[in-house]
């Protein structure tokens, strides 16, 4: 029998972190989300390397190619988590042939023809009414959760840094596929959450091993329920602008949701 | 548009994030005079730029080693946030025994790190400064050296040296896989503003690269 598709409240900022605007530096984290008609939802965050030129050229050309790509899969009743992070892989590396093309020109810079200088992490979701995975390269983190009567039911991707928490992993890489992790999950969580390393100090716990649900998720995802999408896109961004984050992170700061509708 | 943020959201730092800097400081009898004023006032105002920076003050964490006297090597200020970081005061008498200043950092470097482990703040790779005038006087510098290069390849932290003109730059140049920097006069005030500002800066690098800091600029040329 064919299911009604789900419906979801989306939305998503990058906030250009305070230590970009001090420098006159471009926002390096870029975002993207669509929903197709049957209801699968597809969003991705990048992140680009403070230490790399273009890397917001990069993280730009990762999320729009790879929510494209994915959506041009034929729909499944049930997600094949193998088969999208195949096709995911294979966008990610058109991609970057792309950008070692053609980057330079995006950039204004006709002399670029080095990858690193796009380097990004990446950071997707892909769910339907039944399943979804998480398809995640290097830092930031995501969660989906259900609410139960006693608890509350989480999935997580958490950050990849190594030993040290400025350096981490890029899809830019050559061995980029090696540091690329799937978290498949098998039910559609009533609320996606994905976050750059910018927002992670404050929408994580230590070590983002979990949501920092009170102090964080569950007011803003409390006021995106009860608000339409364009006040809940400015209230989120002027959230994520306030003064207050001069002292934890000069990051960009890049906040993405997906919230199920009830029918 | 500020005062439209969302109510009852806790804007508190979760993870503690550090970077750890070491400063390892040449106070033998050479500096006495106008380098060493230098050196402090230059410390004066790394402490005030630090903390004057809000994600900095937060996130740096120092500890200043002296080295002098009868080839002694003192702890001047032990780890510290830069938000409560007072510049200690470099006296200049003595000898000049970096390679055992260099061992001391880099061994409390490991201690601070099962400390971070311990508790589980995440940390940047570490920086150790090396700042000298002169020559080193302690016998087994040479092995040292050796110690700080092999800390370096290993990833254990990253080692920049700096001498002032008459400094001994074929030793500075065994301290670590980079180039010394030879600082322009007595620039200590713009070497610590450089610091201070590539402290904040601290930027997102890959796992494959040694690229950690911008090259000095106003204070120094690289020495090749």
């Amino acid at each position: 029998m064919e299911r009604d598709p789900v419906t979801w409240k989306v939305g998503g900022v990058s906030v250009t972190g305070f230590s970009h605007i001090d420098d006159n530096t471009p926002c390096q984290d870029a975002h993207k989300f669509r929903i197709k008609d049957d209801g699968t939802l597809v969003a991705a965050i990048a992140d680009g390397a403070g230490s790399a030129r273009h890397s917001h050229v990069g993280a730009k050309a990762f999320v729009d190619t790879v929510v494209n790509d994915l959506c041009a899969l034929p729909s499944m009743s049930e997600l094949q988590t193998d088969v999208l992070a195949k096709k995911l892989a294979e966008s990610v590396n058109a991609t970057k042939e792309q950008l070692v093309r053609h980057g330079g020109k995006l950039a204004e810079d006709e002399d670029t023809a080095d990858i690193a200088d796009f380097h990004a992490t990446l950071l997707v979701v892909v769910t339907n009414g039944s399943n979804g995975a998480f398809f995640h390269v290097g830092d930031g983190a995501a969660c989906g959760y259900t609410r139960g009567v006693n608890d509350t039911n989480v999935t997580m991707t958490r950050p990849h840094n190594g030993e040290y928490a400025n350096e981490t992993y890029f899809v830019t890489q050559d061995n980029w596929e090696k540091n690329f992790r799937v978290t498949p999950f098998v039910e559609s969580h009533d609320s996606i959450l994905l976050m750059s390393d910018g927002v992670t100090p404050m929408g994580m716990l230590q070590n983002c091993t979990a949501p920092a649900f009170e102090k964080f998720v569950n007011p803003i995802v409390g006021y995106i329920e009860k608000n339409d999408n364009e006040v809940a896109h400015a209230a989120v961004t002027a959230t994520l602008s306030r003064e207050e984050i001069r002292s934890i992170t000069g990051d960009d700061k890049t906040f993405l949701w997906a919230i199920r509708q009830s029918d | 548009m500020s005062d439209d943020f969302i109510p009852d959201v806790v804007l508190s730092d979760n993870t503690s994030q550090r970077l750890p800097c070491v400063l390892v400081l040449d106070g033998s009898g050479s500096m006495d005079g106008e380098p060493i004023n230098e050196l402090n006032e230059g410390l004066k105002i790394l402490e005030q730029e630090l903390k004057n920076d809000d994600t900095a003050a937060q996130r740096v964490q120092l500890m200043v080693i002296r080295l002098g006297n009868d080839n002694e090597v003192q702890i001047l200020t032990d780890w510290t946030d830069a938000i409560d970081f007072t510049a200690p005061k470099v006296e200049a008498n003595g000898l000049t025994p970096l390679g055992n200043a260099m061992e001391t950092a880099l061994d409390e470097i490991e201690k601070q790190k099962e400390n971070y482990r311990d508790n589980s703040i995440p940390y940047n790779r570490p920086w150790v400064f090396l700042i000298t005038d002169g020559v080193p006087t302690d016998l087994n510098w040479e092995a040292s050296a050796t110690l700080c290069r092999d800390a370096e390849a290993e990833g254990k932290a990253i080692i920049f040296t700096i001498g002032t003109t008459d400094a001994d730059f074929d030793a500075l140049n065994k301290f670590s896989s980079r180039s010394p920097v030879k600082l322009d006069g007595l620039k200590f005030k713009e070497l610590f503003l450089w610091l201070s500002r590539s402290a904040s800066s601290g930027s997102k690098v890959s796992q494959d690269t040694e690229i950690q800091i911008e090259a000095p600029d106003a204070w120094g040329t690289i020495q090749t």
